[in-house]
């Protein structure tokens, strides 16, 4: 047996892999160095620690606005600190988020962390977004916002195969795996002529495929999936254990859906507050930069209506 | 549980970490098992199928060489082959056959009733199937003997790499090497390393990131797309499956190497053949060599007059078509092979078995049969023969540099390219390993190479191995 292994290591490329492996995590440095110039989102993903340490100060009120990029373009923190002049306020919106990406961030970026402490935890969403059932990224969990840790119950982070595990581990390990889709967009941007046009289109189509398989669904009679808020009211008790209410906000979309009756419970429960915002007095097509997305004037509409809600609900609180 | 997946390499790295540790019954018994949990991780109700095949099979082997009356024997090979082709015909082609038989009575003017079955084709069972029937054949032939037992015949056939999407290992190949202890040599962990670098490359890399390109071109009305549109989408279909198949050969290659076993090559560069036949001993070697013993061969080959021959062939390649699936689009490409096999051979072996006279000469050949090739892979990639008539159609648009042209054929020449350079090299060294007789920093800079394409472009949705679907 002994000779078998030995055999196996002599018969190892040994300078070629060891050579290998140096050049992987010679280029995993660079790029952890360089991430931030990689990306505004990336540089804000570096910032949130940094934000949150900031805003959060045990000694004063504070509210931590958490979502994604309808959030960031929906909100600007300076309406809400007019508006909400005693608090200390922190606006996090990485790009593509939700609700296993901020579990994991508030677990260990608020709950976790002694020094930091919020009053309130405001969260952005659409559609199912806080619903069990969403989307995950492992790649982007494992890379930005959890920790190998997280790994002792995976499903409790979204993870539901291995290829998701897999996933996980090596974004985790391997920051060039990580990175790939920024690297991926960017060498292409620039080498493939026409590159952002067809892949626009394609994502377009796919979105339709997509949307159109969804209605065909639905045309059949088929009924929508059970939206579920298991893990949602899991971060809400762990914040509240910690003295942090959390409101969730629907924010406008073009086309219009429904909060989930299930989400609306947990309301019932006073386990968190919901500020609907689907629909806000001023806003129409011409605030939207494309389907989802708010441009600046839409911000301001948006960024008072919510500072007004939000002065009220705080105020009902206390 | 594909080769490019997580789950794929961590099963494997604990196969591994056993393997080397158990004796060579161990090893046996572990691969066995490992066989069966491979394949059952894509439906374990078709584990009976795979077990009944082997049982089957390994008893005719069994008995074979303790009978001698010859209607005795004629009667195990024939039950042999009739249980795998049952097999076969019943999950692959019988919906076909059921389809073809009502159009044929609708169009009779009949209301035919004929029943359908909505079952799922186990995946590899063209491969085993054509595998364990080679293990009988061989034996009634008095070319191989049979397996000592069960379990080291049932070894065979499960072997894991090539278990689903080939190659096609003949038993004089592969059961010796199970039935003997098996070391691992020097240089067999570099040999193994190289075959998955190069395989995870050309199916990760190429293939994977070449699907959307084909996919869009063959998806697209014929009469909107532009000759060099179509052109493009032909291309990149060409290099998706050749790395999509290749890739996964290549892979089991390697992942056999590191378990001291040698799998035969089943692509030798096949984009650079200069006739038909050339291209036939280096595309799907082990599928090909199967046809030419089990088939053209008892058909009689090339020994009874040119007519004679001429049909042979086109049988051999019509039926290799069929193997493919039961679709009119591959017994078309099927006889479109078929078709250039006798053309070419009307025309003289001599001029292309035979060095050419000038490197000139050689390219052109080369280009022309590769673009022969791709002329058949429009009836393998359409949906239907009217599909591949309207692509064909396509070709005489106009060779104009629409802006999708420009975007396709970047994406094409990124990926494809430097597979193609470091071919043209191995191919013109003659030499399957090429970088393993270079000096150790160039496999340092080609793996290094390998790995930065497979992390940072990988596909945006993970592909299949299209030969699962045979």
């Amino acid at each position: 047996m002994t000779s078998r292994l030995g055999a196996l290591l002599r018969a190892t490329e040994t300078r070629v892999v060891f050579a290998l492996l140096a050049a992987i995590a010679l280029v995993d440095i660079g790029l952890r160095l360089a991430e931030p110039r990689l990306s505004g989102n990336l540089a804000h993903v570096a910032e949130i620690p940094k934000i949150i340490a900031a805003a959060g100060e045990p000694q004063r009120h504070s509210l931590l606005l958490l979502g994604n990029s309808l959030t960031n373009n929906g909100v600007a923190s300076p309406v809400l600190s007019q508006a909400l002049p005693d608090m200390s306020i922190a606006k996090v919106t990485p790009d593509g988020t939700g609700l296993w990406d901020w579990q994991c961030l508030l677990d260990h970026q608020v709950v976790e962390r002694r020094e930091v402490q919020f009053d309130t935890v405001v969260i952005g969403f659409a559609w199912h977004l806080l619903s069990d059932q969403t989307r995950n990224d492992p790649s982007r969990l494992g890379a930005l916002y959890c920790r190998m840790s997280d790994l002792a119950n995976p499903r409790a982070i979204g993870l539901e195969s291995s290829g998701d595990i897999g996933e996980f581990v090596a974004a985790n390990l391997l920051r060039t795996y990580a990175l790939r889709d920024t690297l991926r967009n960017r060498f292409f941007q620039r080498a493939v002529p026409n590159y952002v046009q067809f892949t626009q289109a394609s994502n377009a189509a796919r979105a339709g495929i997509a949307e159109h398989s969804q209605e065909a669904h639905r045309a059949e009679g088929a009924k929508e999936p059970e939206y579920t808020y298991r893990t949602l009211a899991g971060v809400v008790d762990r914040l509240k254990s910690k003295g942090t209410r959390v409101i969730v906000v629907a924010m406008p979309v073009q086309s219009s859906y429904q909060i989930d009756p299930q989400l609306l419970e947990l309301e019932t429960s006073r386990t968190l507050s919901v500020i609907d915002l689907r629909k806000v007095a001023g806003l129409d097509r011409s605030h939207y930069l494309d389907e989802m997305h708010l441009n600046a004037a839409g911000q301001q509409i948006l960024s008072k209506a919510l500072a007004a809600d939000l002065h009220l609900e705080l105020a009902s609180a206390t | 549980m594909i080769f490019n997946s997580f789950i794929f390499w961590g099963f494997f790295a604990l196969v591994l970490a056993l393997y080397w540790r158990l004796p060579h019954r161990g090893q046996n018994y572990l691969l066995l098992v490992a066989g069966y949990i491979f394949y059952g991780f894509w439906d374990w109700r078709y584990l009976g199928l795979l077990a009944f095949s082997t049982i089957v099979d390994f008893y005719v082997g069994h008995y074979l060489v303790r009978v001698d009356e010859e209607r005795k024997r004629k009667l195990l090979i024939t039950t042999s082959v009739i249980v795998n082709l049952t097999f076969l015909g019943f999950f692959k082609y019988f919906g076909f056959f059921v389809n073809e038989m009502a159009e044929l009575l609708t169009s009779l003017g009949f209301q035919p009733h004929l029943p359908v079955l909505h079952i799922v084709l186990p995946v590899g069972i063209s491969f085993y199937t054509f595998q364990s029937m080679a293990y009988t054949i061989d034996i009634y032939r008095g070319r191989a003997q049979p397996a000592r037992n069960l379990p080291e015949f049932a070894t065979y056939v499960a072997y894991f790499p090539p278990l689903v999407a080939g190659p096609i290992e003949r038993a004089s190949n592969l059961l010796p090497q199970i039935q003997n202890e098996r070391r691992l040599k020097q240089g067999d962990f570099a040999e193994g390393l190289y075959h998955i670098m190069i395989g995870l490359a050309k199916k990760v890399f190429i293939a994977d990131n070449l699907a959307p390109i084909a996919n869009r071109v063959f998806d697209m009305p014929a009469g909107d797309l532009t000759a060099t549109e179509m052109l493009i989408g032909v291309y990149a279909f060409a290099f998706q499956i050749y790395g999509d198949f290749s890739g996964y050969s290549s892979i089991a290659q390697g992942v056999s190497k590191w378990l001291g076993i040698n799998l035969s090559y089943n692509f030798r560069m096949p984009y650079f053949s200069r006739s038909p036949s050339e291209f036939w001993q280096r595309w799907h070697i082990s599928l090909s060599q199967w046809l030419r013993d089990y088939l053209y061969i008892p058909l009689g080959g090339n020994r009874r007059g040119p007519t004679r021959t001429h049909i042979n062939l086109m049988l051999t390649m019509l039926l290799g078509g069929l193997w493919h699936g039961a679709n009119w689009t591959f017994i078309a490409w099927g006889a479109w092979h078929g078709l250039l096999l006798i053309a070419y051979r009307v025309m003289g072996t001599d001029t292309f078995e035979k060095p050419a006279s000038s490197r000139t000469i050689a390219v052109l050949q080369a280009l022309a049969m590769f673009h022969l090739v791709c002329f058949g892979w429009i009836f393998f990639r359409a949906e239907s023969i009217h599909q591949a008539f309207e692509l064909i159609g396509a070709l005489g648009h106009g060779f104009v540099l629409t802006d999708f042209a420009i975007y396709a054929g970047s994406l094409l020449l990124f990926f494809a390219g430097p597979l193609f350079v470091y071919e043209w090299f191995a191919y013109r060294r003659n030499q399957m390993l090429l970088a393993l007789s270079q000096p150790a920093w160039q496999r340092v800079a080609l793996y290094g190479y390998v790995i930065a394409m497979v992390v940072v472009f990988p596909p945006l949705t993970q592909q299949v191995f299209i030969y699962f679907q045979f």
